[in-house]
């Protein structure tokens, strides 16, 4: 590659750039060129040294990219190490934000959430009632003796304490995955709250 | 090294490259050469920050029948130096103290 196809490349890929910014990464190039070819080396060992054309580019776009988003430093932090955490600015209420808030948390917000937790809490309810048919049921060879006297055969006596332990196996199941699901919507409804009411200052 | 660590020593190097005296791009990395390795595509988003933050002033100037640019250190980039010592001192310290616990 000649000097001129790597800075015809280098060009080609700094177009996301400003102009003045281009001219100015190209003008650098250049006199980095000059001032190696002065020291003797040679052209290939020069653009060697450079690498590829592309690859500079990139790096001084996200160099460029990264600048704008940090404002540069003042006198204050001169700490190269400082990390500059800057407050993110809280909007101002206004009142078509505080009237969508009333909206949403009227509208949506309430009625969603009702029937969720509705719905957690029936699952919840035949979760506990599972395991207390359960336990009822496996309680029951206490009730041996009375058992007997209401007729149960020995054979359907085995039948239903299998349904009686898979009815509190499942129920405990189910009472766990609903806990977990009820105190997930809790805090994904916290952290929602916080977010949408947090964005606009009422 | 830990990258931004690596940016932040890179840019009081280039001050101190220009400390004593103004100096230009190439001049600056084979001054730094012995110490610490920087490329051509490192340097020159070191220079706009320092430029931009105003620790370094350029100028541009003929040389050889072509243009150079010469960077000048400022008094904020001077302070920018002393401040890096400061806190070098203070690593040290803390560095100190962690490995006396090895």
């Amino acid at each position: 590659m000649t000097q001129k196809k790597w800075e015809r490349t280098l060009k080609r890929f700094l177009s996301p750039l400003p102009k003045s910014e281009q001219k100015s990464i190209v003008a650098y190039y250049r006199e980095m060129y000059q001032d190696k070819l002065d020291l003797g080396l040679s052209e290939s060992e020069i653009l060697a040294e450079f690498g590829d054309p592309q690859v500079c580019a990139g790096r001084m776009i996200a160099e460029s990219s990264i600048e704008q988003k940090t404002p540069p430093t003042t006198t204050a932090t001169n700490n190269p190490f400082a990390q500059e955490y800057k407050a993110k600015p809280i909007k101002s209420a206004s009142v078509g934000g505080t009237l969508g808030m009333v909206f949403f948390t009227l509208l949506l917000g309430i009625p969603v959430g009702a029937v969720w937790v509705s719905v957690i809490a029936v699952f919840a309810a035949v979760g506990v009632a599972s395991v207390a048919v359960g336990f009822a049921g496996l309680l029951s060879p206490l009730l041996t003796p009375f058992y007997s006297s209401l007729g149960f055969s020995g054979v359907s006596f085995a039948a239903n304490l299998g349904l009686y332990l898979a009815s509190a196996g499942a129920g405990f199941m189910l009472a766990v995955l609903f806990y977990y699901a009820t105190k997930h919507t809790v805090v994904g409804l916290i952290q929602t709250v916080k977010f949408v009411y947090g964005r606009y200052r009422l | 090294m830990d990258a931004q660590l690596k940016k932040g020593l890179l840019e009081i190097c280039v001050l101190t490259a220009v400390k004593n005296e103004e100096s230009y791009g190439y001049k600056i990395i084979s001054d730094l050469a012995p110490h610490v390795e920087i490329s051509e595509s490192t340097l020159y988003p070191i220079l706009r920050r320092l430029e931009s933050s105003g620790a370094v002033t350029v100028r541009t100037a003929e040389y050889n029948g072509r243009l150079r640019k010469y960077f000048r250190i400022t008094a904020i980039g001077k302070q920018k130096i002393r401040d890096f010592i400061e806190t070098m001192q203070e690593f040290e310290r803390i560095s100190n103290f962690i490995m006396q616990g090895e």
